[in-house]
Order: C-alpha cells, then structure tokens, then sequence
C-alpha cells in the first residue's frame, strides 16, 4: 500500500490504523513446534516437528526463517537464512506450512536483492505482490520447443561462432581473472532498449566486485532492464547456496509470461562449496572431492530450468549462462565436467590468449554452441559459417608453420587471413555492438578486405568503418535488420561501402 | 541414525525392566541422577572419564544410592551405560522413556504456560478440555512466564496453542505489515 505521507493528518493515519486492526480477527494460534538441539555454522538441528515437509520454510525466534533440508526419524535439520548468533539451544521453532517462496515480478527490475529477495540497495520496499515457489520442477517436453531465436550478446567472436540461442544454456568456463564475468556484463549491457529482461545472480563474490559490477551497469544505463541478485561472500553458505534458485524463480516469471529473460550465474563453483559446507555440517555423506552424491542434481535441476517455451505456453524463453571457475585450466574436474555435461555448449576462456592480448579470450577450438546455426540470424550464418572451423585450422597450421622456413603461396595467405580475424575479433570491454555492425565487421574479413592492411591498422579500420557506415550508410544497416539475410545485392552494397572507405582510409 | 535407534532400545529395555507402574519413580530417580550431572563436573568426570575403573565407578554410585536412596536397578542401569560408554545419550534416554510412558498409559503431557497463577476452577476446565481434545488423560506442568502479558498458551507433543496476548500481538504486527 502506498501512502502520500505529506499532507496526512495524524487523525487520517488512526483511522487507518483502526480499520485495519478491526479487520483483525483474533484467533487461537496452533502451531506444530520442535526445540533446537543444535545451532552453529549456518544449521541448526530440531527436535520434534513431526510432519515437516521437505524445504518447508521454518520461523525461528527474532524473525529469522529457515529451510527443512533433513528430515530423520526425530529431528528435522535446517539451513538458517541469517544469523544463526540470534537462535540459540532450546528455541522454539514453528513450521509454517510453506515451502520456501521468492517475490518476483517486474517492480523487482533495477533493483539489487539478497539471496532471498530482499531489497539491500537501500531504495526502500519491494512492491511487488507476487511470489513464486524457489524450487521448481523445469517444464516438461511438451512446453518447451527448440530454440529458434537468437540472443545477442554483442560481442562478435560469441555471435559469430558460438551464437547463444534464447532458451539456452551456455557454460562460460575459464581460469580466475581472465574475463568470464567482463562477458555476461557485456551481454547485460547489449539487452538495453530490447525485449530481454536480464538477471545477474553473484555467488561468492567480493562485495566491492558486486558493487563494481553495479556501478557499472548503472553507468552504462543496464539497470533498467536488470535485476541483480546478490549472495556475497561474507554471506553464510545458506545464502550462497539458495541464490541461483532465486534468481531463477524471478526469471522463470517472465518465461511463463510469454517474456524473456537472461540469467547469468556468477559462479556455480562457488555455489557448489557452500553445498559441499551445508551438507558436510548436515552430516550428509560425502562422496567425490568431498561434494555430497547430490552435487550433479544440485546444478542440473537449476539449469534445466532455462528453456524455449512452446507457443501455446506463450513462446517465452529462459536463457541461462552459468560460470565456473577452473584451476590452472584443468577442465577435467568434478564440478566442470558436470556443468559441461548439463549445458548446451560452452565457452572456453584460455589464460595464454588473456595474456597474449587476445580478448575476449575466446578459444575457439574447444569452445562450442551446440544449438548452433538455429540461433543466427541468417545473414550471420552465411557471412560466418566457416569461421570458427578457419581459425581452428590457422591455429594449426601457425603452430606448424613455426618450424617451416619456406611456405607456399596458399598457406601463407591462410596464415595472413587467420592472423587479421584474430585482430578482428578483438573486442574492448564494455563495448558490445549491434548485431548489423558486427555483421560489417566479419564480412570484410571473411571476404579479405583486411588482407592487404597492416595488422596494427585492423582496429582503426574496424573503428573507421562503422563510424563511415553509421553516418552515411545507415541504409545498409537497416537493410541488414530488415531483410536479416544477405542477397546478392545487399553484398554488392556492403562489398562497395568497404571499397569506399578504404580507398580514404590510411592507417 | 544409530544413535536414535540406541536411544530407544535403551528406553525400551527400562521401561520392560521396571515394569510399567514402576516407571515413573525410575525415571523420576534417572532424572535427578541426570540433575546432578549437571551440577557436579567432577561427578560427571567419574562417568565419563575412561581412566576411573568400574570397580571405583561402583563404589562411589554405591555410597550415592544410599544417600538418594536410589533403587538398584536405577544404579545398574546407570553402571551399565557408563560401562559401554553411552552415559552422554543419558538425557535422550530420559525423554524416549517418558515418551514411552505415555505412549503405553495413553496419557499425555501438556506444558501450561500462563502470566498469571491460574485458579482451582480455571485448572479442572482446562484438564478436562484438554482431555477432550485429545482423546487420552493429560498430565499438566504449569509454567508462569510474565512475558506472555495475559492468555495463556499450551504445549501438547509438538503442538502448540497460542491464544497469549504476546502472540496476538505479534500476528497483528504481521497484518499490519502486509496492509
């Protein structure tokens, strides 16, 4: 309820109050109770209630909830989310015959919320009034259909060869600090003034990155389209654990709705060790690298959440990509090859790219989109088509030809060519671009405009370029757009505006 | 989950023992036995400690029965437990035991918690309503907790009616919150 607090009169706000509380009917409060036997490190054990249902929320004293996770023959383990300082041994905790539930809704757009939907931005209340169940079974076959339309992340190398479809699940996976969240944040940035409502779902993070992160998206006007979710790493592991499943649930509002959404999970690793902490002090046993025997289900359940919706269920779609964090670039580990094996493709990150300047550092051999062509536009897929299979060969051959003195005329332009897409793909942070531009970009390095520039003069061309294209040649864009396909006329037209430019261009 | 099996293994094993109109004094003496563990660290080093032998363990329970006027299967029972080594689970034998109890006289115990001491009258309607309600005879423990501020609230099992003004009050505070 929303009240103009200026120009009330104190009499008006006790006449409010009255009605409300005449309203009030009173009532006998039954409720089923146990007795906490043990408190510490975020669980607490319950003696007694007797028909707990599994991941029903329970009311500590001092306002603070939980979440049945055990249920055994006398006691009922749960996960605090707060402070488990506040409850102590001998509490009474009442069920409350929910299971836990998340508010959703647009008025949650621009917001920043914790692990539970709480807003922490410190721009007052939620008004929202719908809610939605956090743990959710994924849609079944018949809601869903195949993934058919494209989601732009903006950053060419991705668009180009690894294109992400809405309804998919793409994996981003990578070393520390080579730009694994720089790429959802680009993809956050490019949903502005378009029909994707974004998710950033942070797990573990340092608060001052989430902060950073916020910032920026503010900065660059993301926020308007972008619900951050937030589960920081001085939060206790209940909190890290629940957040992907919230965020999850707010997405899931806008795929049912006919809507769509992106979601980004900022990292799964990190969820994965607070699982691993909750259930070791759950005393659940442990298995493989000391994850509990559940750790597969824990992501898949989640991932198989995002997904193109039929159009009898509305059409909407839930597009999620999911981040994991990889030692020393070993994709061979438990959690990787787990999220691997869930996800519709993945995105390679490689340290050696990241500090030989190439960035995003996209290895273009190992990473794959398995959805593949159905989530290009076709004039993408005509113009970049053999590009992923190139550059793989000219990483090849550049190794090869390392020890070759003398090579012939064909490889040697393979080489050049190779060497020019790599420039092209180049991509500052921040910057993603318009699908057209993009489209500009790779046809003339596809079709070797770029052969005879100088290899330092790639980048100012490209800048040239679309700064030549966007002043005089709108109508080249907009054809591109509107026919979203490349006849032979429109390549006549972009093949003589590159002419022309680079007849005024000198590096 | 073994635990809990033990634990009601043992509270069975007691009652089956003592038989069933024994029961309440044993677990009365179990429960004063449980008390002054909790009152005496150097007590419950003896039970506890590996390092005291059975026979030193005997002897100073022995001079305790006397003193409690224990009876002695409350004893051997207690020397048993700290024989194998299950002496800390003593408290949840206890509460098993009980639960036992009235499970087989198909009674039941109800916490009574008022801000105020309750009158004669006041107390045989409740019983008798609470008798009602539950289908089986009710053993009440009154309990005053000035912080309630008036009502009265009952605990039966693990259910709990809340008719206080506290709670009253805390419900209106969440209608009030909703609007």
């Amino acid at each position: 309820m929303s009240i103009n607090i200026e120009g009330i009169k104190a009499e008006e706000i006790s006449e409010l109050l009255k009605k409300q509380i005449t309203d009030f009917e009173k009532k006998v409060d039954v409720s089923e109770i146990g007795t906490v036997t043990y408190i510490g490190d975020g669980v607490a054990r319950i003696y007694g209630l007797d028909n707990c249902m599994n991941l029903e929320l329970l009311e500590f004293p001092n306002n603070i909830f939980g979440m049945a996770l055990n249920l055994e023959e006398d006691s009922v383990s749960a996960v605090l989310f707060g402070e488990d300082k506040l409850v102590k041994e001998g509490d009474i905790v009442k069920r409350t015959g929910r299971v836990m539930m998340t508010p959703v809704g647009d008025a949650l757009v621009g917001r920043v919320v914790n692990a539970i939907g709480q807003p922490i931005d410190g721009k007052g209340p939620i008004n929202t009034k719908e809610t939605r169940l956090v743990e959710l079974i994924a849609p079944g076959i018949i809601k869903r259909q195949p993934v058919n339309q494209p989601l732009q992340t903006g950053i060419k190398a991705i668009d180009a060869m690894i294109p992400i479809g809405r309804g998919q699940r793409e994996l981003v996976i990578g070393d520390r600090q080579i730009g694994k969240s720089a790429i959802l944040i680009d993809t956050i940035i490019n949903q502005k003034g378009g029909d994707v409502i974004c998710i950033y779902c942070a797990v573990g993070q340092r608060r001052p990155a989430v902060v950073n992160t916020v910032q920026k998206l503010q900065e660059m006007g993301a926020m308007e389209h972008t619900i951050v979710v937030a589960a920081t790493a001085s939060e206790p592991a209940p909190m890290q654990y629940i957040a992907p499943y919230v965020a999850c649930a707010m997405g899931e509002y806008y795929r049912d709705n006919g809507r769509h959404a992106f979601i980004a999970y900022d990292d799964l690793t990190k969820q994965a060790h607070s699982y691993r902490q909750l259930s070791l002090i759950l005393r659940r046993p442990p298995a493989r690298e000391a994850y509990p025997g559940d750790v597969f289900y824990l992501h898949s359940k989640l991932l198989e959440r995002a997904a193109k919706m039929s159009d009898a269920m509305g059409g909407g779609s839930l597009t999620a990509i999911p981040v994991i964090e990889t030692q020393a670039g070993d994709v061979s580990g438990y959690i990787p090859t787990n999220v691997i094996s869930i996800t519709d493709g993945q995105i390679y990150l490689e340290p050696e790219l990241f500090f030989g300047g190439i960035r995003p550092a996209i290895n273009a051999g190992l990473s794959v989109s398995r959805v593949g062509g159905a989530a290009q536009i076709k004039a993408m897929k005509q113009i970049a088509g053999m590009l992923r299979l190139d550059l793989a060969q000219y990483r090849e051959l550049a190794a090869f030809a390392q020890f070759a003195s003398d090579l012939d005329k064909t490889t040697l332009a393979q080489l050049e060519r190779g060497k020019r897409m790599i420039e092209l793909l180049k991509q500052d942070q921040y910057v993603p671009m318009p699908v057209e531009d993009e489209i500009i970009v790779i046809y003339a390095g596809t079709q070797g405009f770029l052969d005879d520039l100088p290899l330092e003069a790639i980048k100012s061309f490209e800048e040239g370029l679309l700064r030549y294209v966007r002043v005089e040649k709108q109508d080249l864009r907009k054809a591109i757009i509107e026919k979203k396909a490349l006849d032979d006329d429109l390549r006549a037209k972009i093949s003589a505006a590159i002419e022309t430019f680079k007849k005024t261009f000198s590096a | 989950m073994k635990k809990i099996k033990q634990v009601k293994t043992f509270a069975n094993a007691l009652i089956r023992n003592v038989g069933i109109d024994n029961a309440p004094r044993t677990i009365k003496e179990l429960e004063a036995f449980n008390a002054l563990m909790l009152k005496s660290k150097e007590f419950k080093s003896l039970l506890f400690n590996p390092q005291f032998t059975t026979a030193e363990r005997e002897a100073v329970l022995k001079q305790l029965a006397a003193k409690m006027k224990l009876s002695e299967y409350t004893i051997k029972f207690v020397m048993y437990l700290s024989k194998i080594g299950i002496i800390p689970a003593l408290p949840a034998i206890i509460r098993s035991a009980i639960n036992l109890y009235f499970e087989k006289k198909k009674k039941a115990k109800a916490v009574v918690m008022t801000p105020i001491e309750i009158k004669k009258e006041q107390e045989d309607s409740l019983k008798s309503s609470l008798k009602k309600m539950m289908d089986r005879d009710v053993d009440i423990e009154y309990v005053m907790d000035p912080s309630l501020l008036g009502g009265i609230l009952v605990k039966v099992g693990s259910t709990m009616y809340d008719t206080s003004i506290r709670s009253q009050l805390r419900l209106l505070r969440y209608e009030l919150i909703k609007g």
